[in-house]
């Protein structure tokens, strides 16, 4: 696909976007919370990509954690600058910084909880889903997968610890511009902390369990390509 | 510390915790009714259908370095944890057994007996309260999936706007435009589908001589036929028939190859199997194209008893593409759009083009009154003036003596006004020429063939 995009192939594109425009929009839609402004992100990400098919390295992850990584930059960017100009045109009531700061990582994290709960393995994502938006207790829904009450619990434990590595990563500071490592947009638990980039200088937002150093060499689930 | 093997055996009602009681998760569900003594679960393969991951081991499981991974994470290396059974209600059940439940009870999918046996723990374990924080604020950050469906224009505006930053070097011919994008449309479509759908009756309607036939099928069924069609193009393509081996002999019919595939062992897998070949061969075909360029554009391409240039194969199979794509958002109650504007303004003048055609095989059936005068090739003849309102429209003038006379304005006999939406319905054999609803005017003959010829256009 990066090649065929590279070649500057218009078929190429029109299959990205099929593959990738509703995951690249609901990311978008998360974090700014706006269907116009969903919309301009989807248009900005695909251009991106179009124009930068090199940007995506291979070796750092999956196209689709990629995109998803471009998505929410974007998406982040353009919060912020929402949120600026609304700050700016408050005048002296205008929401403190922090209180902006902390809006905007919300958004980013909600939009990697999103990224993540797609990307984990069906069996994990469908535990989930019935036991909370079903509302099923686990021996129902280890009836309802087939599947034994210890392997429901164990699901259930593993998505949420999945889930959980969106609190790990930091939203994307001010000055963090083009570069779009892919191991900043990973969700397999792996890439969560050990290689965290250099993203100028705010600390890391850091989880209260803090880094999780006995994380288990990435095994590839997540990943959807 | 805290390994399954040093749990104390305290009863659940023991002493009071020094640690800060972790407050209880989200409200638990409606009454599961009692389930009082935990039996633990038959010791089977824990592996279950979970094969696709690989079954490692948690991704934060203690945040403290020092401690040994504990066994029960690894279900797949150690698939025997055998926990001792315990029959009797009353002791609490043991670490290991209250860490595996962590999970469900952030989700307050326990029962309240292991809700609040899990609690009592987590007082005095701190590696499982500090899980049990994390994955309850985990818990916090499950959503909704969108429902938002992605406006079907937005595929043409993004597309555009790259292109317009970046020009292809390998371009979609616009020729196939309205294809690439009523594929991509009826992709969507079927991917926000779910597997009962694609069994859903579709009822599928033409015009064959004098009056309408149907046919019932599913939606799988639908794709089978489009893709059996489209098979068509792909051969004269040099692509691989979507048929194999059991691609009827002699020249090309829709009709036979349809039915051929649905009789084919393929034509029976599972219902939303012709989803994946369908639209690989949709992007082979707009691939083949965009490489082989203008030189295919004029390409003849067999449908039995006439043939069509690949430009005008691509609009055919685009409209066709359109016309059940609505076959099957009817069947299962989606809203579908129509193309784009200029998109169904090529696929209008498709059909005005072949309705010359039309009007001879009629002719030749006895279906029509033979030309009332003899026109030289190439010369004006009878006309009518064929006014298509609202998106995509115009004005065509359709030669009514022989498809090689010329139509034009000047020799308009008659004229008929209809809208874009009315015509694709009538073209698609989907209303019947006596029931569109046509403004006409002039030769009340002409009028009638020229909606007749139109509706046969039509097929399976």
């Amino acid at each position: 696909m990066q090649q065929r995009l590279a070649r500057g192939e218009a078929a190429a594109l029109g299959e990205l976007y099929d593959r990738f425009a509703s995951l690249v929009h609901s990311l978008a839609h998360r974090v700014l919370d706006d269907e116009d402004a969903a919309d301009r992100i989807t248009r900005e990400v695909f251009a991106y990509i179009w124009e930068h098919p090199d940007s995506y390295d291979p070796k750092q992850g999956s196209l689709r954690s990629w995109v998803a990584g471009v998505t929410r930059h974007q998406a982040v960017q353009r919060l912020r600058q929402t949120e600026a100009d609304s700050a700016r045109d408050c005048g002296d009531d205008a929401p403190a910084p922090a209180e902006i700061e902390q809006k905007i990582r919300e958004a980013s994290t909600a939009a990697r909880a999103d990224y993540i709960v797609t990307s984990m393995p069906a069996p994990l994502r469908d535990a989930l889903e019935l036991a909370y938006f079903q509302r099923r207790d686990y021996r129902q829904t280890a009836a309802d997968l087939g599947v034994t009450e210890d392997e429901a619990r164990r699901r259930l434990r593993l998505g949420l610890q999945l889930l959980s590595t969106a609190h790990n990563h930091q939203a994307l500071p001010p000055t963090h511009r083009t570069t779009y490592t892919s191991s900043t947009v990973r969700a397999t638990p792996a890439a969560s902390h050990a290689s965290q980039p250099p993203l100028g200088s705010r600390p890391p937002h850091t989880h209260r369990s803090g880094p999780g150093s006995s994380a288990p060499p990435g095994s590839g689930h997540g990943r959807a390509l | 510390m805290n390994g399954p093997d040093q749990w104390d055996g305290r009863e659940v009602s023991g002493g009071p915790g020094e640690r800060p009681r972790i407050p209880a998760p989200r409200a638990a569900p409606e009454d599961r009714g009692p389930l009082p003594d935990l039996p633990p679960a038959p010791v089977t393969d824990p592996a279950g259908d979970a094969g696709a991951w690989d079954g490692d081991s948690p991704p934060h499981d203690d945040p403290r370095a020092d401690t040994p991974r504990e066994p029960e994470a690894e279900p797949l290396t150690d698939p025997a944890p055998a926990p001792a059974p315990l029959t009797a209600p009353t002791p609490a059940p043991p670490h290991r057994v209250l860490k595996s439940l962590l999970g469900a009870w952030a989700l307050s999918a326990c029962s309240a007996e292991e809700t609040a046996a899990v609690e009592e723990h987590l007082t005095d374990c701190a590696s499982c309260a500090d899980e049990a924080l994390r994955l309850r604020d985990a818990v916090g950050l499950l959503h909704p999936a969108d429902s938002l469906d992605l406006d079907p224009l937005l595929r043409s505006r993004v597309l555009e706007g790259c292109l317009g930053r970046r020009p292809a070097r390998i371009p979609v011919p616009d020729w196939a435009a309205p294809y690439d994008a009523e594929t991509a449309k009826l992709d969507a479509l079927l991917r926000d589908m779910g597997e009962a759908e694609w069994r859903a009756p579709v009822r599928l309607r033409w015009f064959e001589g004098e009056r309408p036939v149907e046919r019932e099928t599913t939606v799988a069924g639908v794709m089978g036929h489009l893709m059996a069609v489209d098979g068509l193009v792909a051969t004269a393509l040099g692509l691989p028939d979507p048929l194999g081996t059991a691609a009827p002999p002699g020249a090309p019919n829709p009709l036979i190859r349809t039915e051929t595939f649905w009789r084919s062992p393929d034509g029976e897998l599972g219902p939303t199997a012709a989803h994946g070949p369908w639209r690989d061969q949709s992007y082979s075909l707009i691939r083949q194209v965009s490489f082989a360029g203008g030189k295919v554009a004029e390409l003849a391409v067999p449908y039995g008893d006439f043939r069509l240039p690949l430009r005008d194969a691509f609009l055919d199979r685009a409209f066709e593409c359109w016309v059940h794509a609505g076959d099957i958002a009817e069947a299962v109650d989606y809203p579908y759009e129509a193309p784009a504007a200029a998109h169904l303004h090529r696929m209008v003048d498709l059909a005005a083009r072949l309705l010359p055609s039309a009007l001879a095989d009629r002719r030749r059936a006895g279906l029509a009154a033979p030309p009332q005068r003899l026109v030289e090739a190439g010369a004006p003849g009878r006309t009518l003036h064929l006014e298509v309102e609202g998106n995509g429209g115009g004005h065509w003038y359709i030669a009514l003596d022989s498809p090689a006379a010329l139509g034009t304005p000047d020799h308009t006999v008659a004229h008929i006004a209809l809208d874009s939406a009315e015509f694709c319905q009538l073209a698609a054999g989907h209303i019947l020429p006596e029931e569109a609803a046509a403004g006409q005017h002039g030769e009340r003959d002409a009028i009638r063939e020229v909606l007749f010829a139109t509706a046969s256009l039509s097929r399976l």
